[in-house]
């Protein structure tokens, strides 16, 4: 019998038999001869020696077998790029993994990282297989009928006012056609090159002022129309060459307007760039008035090296999600985790101890800190004395530094070695070759001495910018850091001079007590008192990992001054163990210190030469977009203009981005952008692969290859680990119609070469049509400092195989910062040292030139913006009566600049103007794990996990997807307001521009851009603080149309599938721009973003405005009923499985009742 | 009334051809033209999307899909209005529209 059995039967011998069967009972006896002898019963005498045959089985087991496999590179503007492997099964990926490849990295020196790196991949990787072949995929090149209807009827305009007819720009609400691919390029290129001309010379001004412009943003063009036009890279670091390709367009446009205004390069400018860490509010804007670098920060896994770990505002188990573990591992080796949130958040549940305060508060928080240390002297005295400016004194009748020259006949300044001054012939040596920090001679009137007090010679002593640190000792001092005196000056005026030290503890001891911290943000003062004597007993060993959260806030450059001030005071800067770091994008391009080789190439000068050494010249300006986000206008409050020139943006007249949704579909006041701004564009052309709310109010959008289709090399690097990461090319067919980014850009640029008839715009893209993207990056690579002696080929190929490259950083892990604390390097301030007074005129008439504290610009229920502080001798800042408007005069636009000071305890006393008309809660909107900004967040499989209401089978159709927006509301909160949980509710910020300026009740706009969402019971917020995550994609046209008319009630644009997450508004509907006076000064001093240069002013992600897109007082009104369809309560709280409506069974699991404990 | 069922080899060749794979996207420039099914049909690429004919005097036009790999195919079984076409955005048909009032 065994024998027969071990013969086995085939399938088709299987079913021929039964069928057999089947067909004639008849035939029974014959049956006995054919297969269902096999149903014999199986007698097996010795298993061991036979088996039944399991071949079958191998169906199912290889359900999961792939046919092939490649690896591509995820890196989304989170958690800082992982190679990831792909498996691919009959032409079609069908699920991801990780590489495991990072363990084998390796430097040029032969530096290997560990396998602690891996695995290394998040949720949003894993599901990257449902947006590449999602339905949402930009799959062609598509243009708006209205705007072709225009450029086809040959750019008619106003005769006037140079604007084209409304009929022609329906944006968000026109029907889309695909265009053939070089008829999408020379749409793009017809048009730049028509509104550049358009726009350009005297004719163009006139235009520009009939349009209303404010004529300091018309003078800034310089009479180029090109600078009209504004192009971004979002996140350019994540994509060296295709997303910079944008930023090298832009530069090319030089060549257009040397043709357009007949000028030489001498004259010729480029386009406009825009910026994106600052934009994104990812910068620490006080990191660069403090440190004078971009921002300071190391590898995320130097958290191990320290003994006391502060998580601020940073939700790092969620939002770092790879590299979670170095936080998890810390703590495993005893570091302490304390946790300083505005709610419990996942991290505040791994940490020690969690200091929960009130949002927007950080700055007095940090300055409790900080008078607590000083008032108990438990600060360090070397660092303060010889690496922070706390010992400086300050003339208190200018409030400036007291300068040696003031007071000692004939002194003479010593010729500074920390500093090269560049006269104007001098040309500074490539960036990867810069050792020494240079600054424009002019600007040597910022580097003077200061003055510091001896107590032991009571004598001043003058102190130069090469004084820093241990330099410091040879001047043989002992500093006076509380010292006050008069001193009689040259001219025989005799002025109070006081230390920085000295003004700063007057302020903190009068105002930020841990006491009166404790009113002011609800931490209670032993919980600020227990963390100011950890820190300062653990010097070298305290790092702050600092987040997103509190940047979002408008008194954010005050957070990072004031933090930094902490962790000076207790030697806790540049130490691998003891640093400060802020983690919120991924922007460090001087990582890749030779991209302006490729980004900024001289178009009059091209290197033709593979291998050959391009020459760099940067035709382009830049600026922020905050401007833009702001109505296209600079900041002007009563007769002053608060904008300084060099920040200074040019009317947008057309904008091409690519990476990029959140300049329009997940903009901050999105829909005031949307509807006011975007009306003065004539151009919008976006480049993506997923259809976004940004492509919605496009005029153009071009299609891109994803990440597992590039067939163009690129790479990118991360602030938060070690690696340059390269996009390697895949074998995967292209899903659809689609392009690689920097083909798209080149073939622009090739129809603009036709248009203009000027070969040099195609030349400049000669590599990227030729398909070898890779010379560009080996230009780069040869320029950087990190990876000069690697090669693009060797990179890419390991690539493929899943092994990232460590790039040449002098430690690992990398820690900025490290050089000035071993007094090897000063810092790129003009002291050479970490300063906390800034004496700088916009500082002083803002009365923040020292670190003080303002409450929030509207996130707060008291009156907002406000000083805290008492009369205090050098708090002379300038009034709303100074500006020229009424001091009682709270409006949102003015309330931007209005200094007006209060105590503590009358700013408590004070409230909010719009709380006087039912307004009653913060409204707060920080990003989560499961999006990095917009980006995967509606991919189906990552979405349904956002919150408690994702259900897959929409069971209430008024769902807008299978998940939806909600409001996190305490739930004392909510039952006084009368919502249940799980309710639709309504949400309304300052109704004086929120949803958007000029907003009507009862229009189409208006009801698209009114927010309504659910509630959901949360009492991990405190009462009187709601929150929506930001990342959800918002309501558009198109998306509401079709929640009111599609038969299964989708949110879903019947156009565009285009997919909102709200029925109504988005969380944008509460946002706004602001703009904040002391981020648009000329005069902050601070290190070039490549190199080891120093400039002043306005730079693009280094100082300019950051917004704060997390503020808003809002009004919650009860919409609809929770349940389905409108009917009662919301199942799970009618059930009994939501806070506050527990039913017996779960009040018993909450006391963990349904455990039992054995013995 | 007795059923006449069709011969097993005629049945298999009508399942085969009536919905079948034509291509995708890429295959398909906007403006041409492209014959598919053994010079049966006609895939005509619109701006609007696709719409695929039968090639005859009296033309028949017939239903598109995509699947999930961005594959297109043809659904003979199905029979769509000369003015309707595959949008290349949503994946359902759409009506072609010409005239200004009706776009919004």
């Amino acid at each position: 019998m065994s024998e027969e059995i071990n013969k086995g039967i085939s399938r088709r011998s299987f079913v021929k038999g039964m069928g057999i069967v089947g067909g004639s009972l008849a035939a029974a006896k014959w049956a006995q001869a054919t297969p269902l002898r096999y149903f014999k019963p199986t007698a097996i005498d010795n298993p061991l020696a036979a088996y039944p045959d399991r071949e079958w089985e191998k169906t199912y087991r290889n359900i999961f077998e792939h046919d092939s496999e490649f690896v591509f590179l995820c890196a989304p503007n989170d958690t800082h790029n992982c190679l990831l492997k792909a498996k691919v099964k009959n032409g079609v990926l069908q699920r991801i993994g990780p590489s495991y490849g990072y363990g084998k990295a390796v430097d040029l020196y032969g530096n290997q990282s560990s396998h602690r790196w891996d695995p290394r991949i998040c949720q949003k990787g894993l599901a990257l297989v449902r947006r590449f072949y999602g339905d949402r995929r930009v799959k062609a090149p598509m243009i708006r009928r209205g705007f072709k209807e225009w450029v086809d009827a040959g750019y008619p305009r106003d005769a006037k006012t140079g604007k084209p007819d409304a009929k022609y720009f329906q944006r968000g609400k026109d029907k889309w056609l695909r265009l053939p691919w070089d008829q999408a390029y020379e749409y793009a290129a017809k048009t730049m090159t028509n509104i550049a001309t358009t726009y350009s010379g005297p004719k163009g001004e006139e235009y520009l002022k009939e349009q209303n412009y404010d004529p300091s943003m018309i003078h800034s063009m310089e009479g180029a129309g090109v600078q009209t036009l504004k192009f971004r890279g979002g996140m350019a670091f994540l994509g060296a060459t295709r997303i910079f390709g944008l930023y090298r367009f832009a530069n090319m446009l030089a060549l257009l307007d040397s043709k357009i205004r007949g000028v030489g390069p001498d004259k010729a400018t480029g386009g406009r760039g825009w910026d994106s860490y600052s934009w994104h509010t990812d910068l620490p804007p006080g990191h660069p008035m403090v440190t004078g670098q971009q921002t300071n920060d190391f590898d995320l896994f130097t958290v191990e090296n320290s003994k006391l770990l502060i998580v601020w505002g940073m939700n790092w188990i969620t939002t770092k999600m790879p590299d979670s573990h170095w936080l998890t591992e810390a703590r495993l080796k005893g570091t302490k985790t304390v946790a300083v949130t505005v709610e419990y958040s996942a991290t505040a549940t791994k940490a020690d101890d969690v200091l929960v305060i009130r949002p927007g508060t950080d700055p007095a928080f940090a300055l409790g800190l900080c008078q607590y240390i000083m008032a108990n002297n438990l600060y360090d005295q070397d660092f303060v004395e010889n690496k922070t400016d706390f010992p400086f004194l300050i003339r208190l009748d200018t409030l400036q530094p007291l300068r040696p020259d003031e007071f000692i006949a004939d002194f003479k300044a010593p010729e500074l070695t920390s500093v090269k001054f560049m006269q104007k012939t001098d040309k500074p040596l490539p960036g990867s070759e810069q050792l020494e920090q240079f600054v424009p001679e002019a600007m040597r009137g910022d580097f003077k001495p200061f003055v510091v007090f001896d107590k032991k010679t009571k004598k001043y002593v003058p102190v130069s910018r090469d004084d820093y640190g241990d330099h410091a000792k040879k001047l043989n001092a002992t500093i006076e850091l509380k010292h006050q005196a008069k001193i009689k000056l040259l001219d025989g005026t005799q002025v109070d001079v006081r230390t920085v030290y000295s003004l700063t503890k007057e302020y903190l001891d009068a105002n930020m007590t841990p006491a009166q911290v404790s009113k002011i943000t609800g931490c209670p003062a032993t919980g600020i008192i227990k963390l100011a004597k950890e820190i300062a007993k653990n010097k070298e060993k305290t790092i702050f990992a600092c987040g997103m959260g509190p940047n979002q806030f408008f008194n954010a450059d005050l957070k990072d001054r004031a933090i930094f001030m902490v962790a000076a005071l207790t030697r806790n800067v540049g130490f691998a163990g003891g640093n400060v770091g802020s983690y919120a994008g991924n922007y460090r391009t001087a990582l890749i210190g030779g991209e302006p080789v490729y980004a900024a190439e001289d178009p009059f000068n091209l290197q033709m030469e593979v291998g050959g050494k391009p020459t760099v010249k940067k035709y382009s300006h830049y600026e922020s977009l905050h401007y833009f986000n702001y109505g296209d206008r600079p900041l002007k409050v009563g007769d002053k203009m608060f904008t300084g020139q060099g920040h200074m943006p040019a009317p947008t007249k057309g904008m091409w981005l690519n990476n990029s949704n959140s300049v329009i579909g997940n903009i901050k006041w999105h829909f005031d952008v949307v509807n006011n701004t975007l009306p003065k564009l004539e151009f919008i052309a976006y480049s993506d692969w997923w259809w976004t709310g940004s492509c919605e109010y496009s005029d153009l959008v071009f299609a891109c290859d994803s990440w597992a289709e590039f067939k163009q090399p690129d790479m990118c690097g991360s602030c938060s680990n070690p690696f340059l990461q390269v996009f390697p090319r895949t074998p995967l067919e292209r899903i659809f119609d689609t392009k690689a980014d920097i083909e798209i850009i080149a073939g622009v640029a090739n129809a603009m070469a036709k248009v203009t008839n000027d070969k040099r715009m195609s030349d400049m893209w000669k590599f990227a049509t030729e398909g070898n993207t890779s010379e560009y990056l080996q230009r780069i690579v040869n320029a950087s400092a990190t990876l000069k002696g690697n090669t693009i080929n060797d990179m890419e190929n390991k690539a493929k195989q899943g092994i990232p490259t460590l790039m040449n950083n002098r430690t690992y892990p990398r820690i900025s910062s490290y050089e000035q604390a071993r007094s090897e390097k000063p810092w790129h301030t003009k002291s050479g040292r970490l300063e906390f007074y800034r004496p700088e005129v916009e500082f002083v008439e803002g009365g923040e030139n020292m670190v003080i504290y303002r409450e929030p610009v509207d996130s707060t229920p008291h009156e907002p913006n406000v000083i805290v502080g008492k009369k205090h001798a050098a708090m002379r800042f300038k009034t709303p009566k100074d500006y020229g408007f009424d001091e009682k005069d709270v409006s949102s636009e003015t309330r931007q600049a209005r200094n007006v000071m209060m105590s503590g305890e009358e700013m408590l006393k004070s409230e909010h103007p719009l709380k006087l008309k039912n307004y009653t809660h913060i409204y707060h909107t920080p990003k989560y794990r499961h999006g990095a900004h917009s980006t995967p967040v509606d991919t189906d499989i990552n979405a349904i996990w956002f919150g408690p209401f994702g259900d897959v089978y929409r069971h209430d159709k008024r769902m807008p997807s299978i998940v939806e927006g909600y409001v996190d509301i305490n739930p004392l909160d909510a039952k006084a307001l009368g919502v249940e949980d799980g309710d639709y509710v309504y949400i309304d910020a300052d109704p004086e521009d929120r949803p958007f300026r000029g907003h009507k009740p009862g229009t189409e706009e208006y009801k698209v851009a009114r927010l309504m969402l659910r509630a959901r019971y949360y009492p991990g917020t405190p009462r009187g603080v709601t929150r929506t995550w930001h990342n959800m994609y918002g309501s558009t046209f198109g998306s509401v149309k079709g929640a009111e008319t599609r038969p299964d009630g989708l949110a879903k644009s019947p156009e565009t599938n285009y997919q909102s997450m709200y029925r109504y508004g988005s969380h944008q509907s509460a946002t706004r721009a602001w703009l904040r006076p002391t981020q648009m000064t000329e005069t902050l001093v601070h290190k070039t973003m490549f190199g080891q240069g120093i400039e002043k002013g306005f730079a693009a992600d280094i100082h300019c405005p950051t917004g704060a897109p997390r503020e808003s007082f809002v009004k919650i009104t009860k919409a609809e009923n929770g349940g389905l369809n409108g009917q009662g309560m919301w199942r799970p709280a009618a059930l009994g499985f939501r806070p506050t409506y527990e039913n017996q069974a779960m009040k018993e699991y909450l006391k963990g009742h349904f455990m039992k404990k054995k013995g | 009334m007795a059923k006449v069922r069709m011969p097993a080899h005629e049945r298999r060749r009508s399942i085969e051809l009536s919905n079948f794979k034509i291509g995708r996207l890429s295959d398909f420039p906007v403006g041409t033209e492209r014959p598919v099914g053994s010079d049966s049909l006609l895939v005509e690429s619109l701006p609007e999307g696709l719409r695929i004919r039968s090639i005859s005097e009296s033309p028949i036009y017939y239903a598109i899909a995509a699947n999930q790999a961005g594959e297109l195919s043809v659904n003979r079984n199905i029979t769509w209005p000369a003015d309707m076409v595959f949008s290349i955005m949503t994946g359902e048909p759409t009506r072609l529209c010409t005239k200004l009032e009706e776009r919004t």
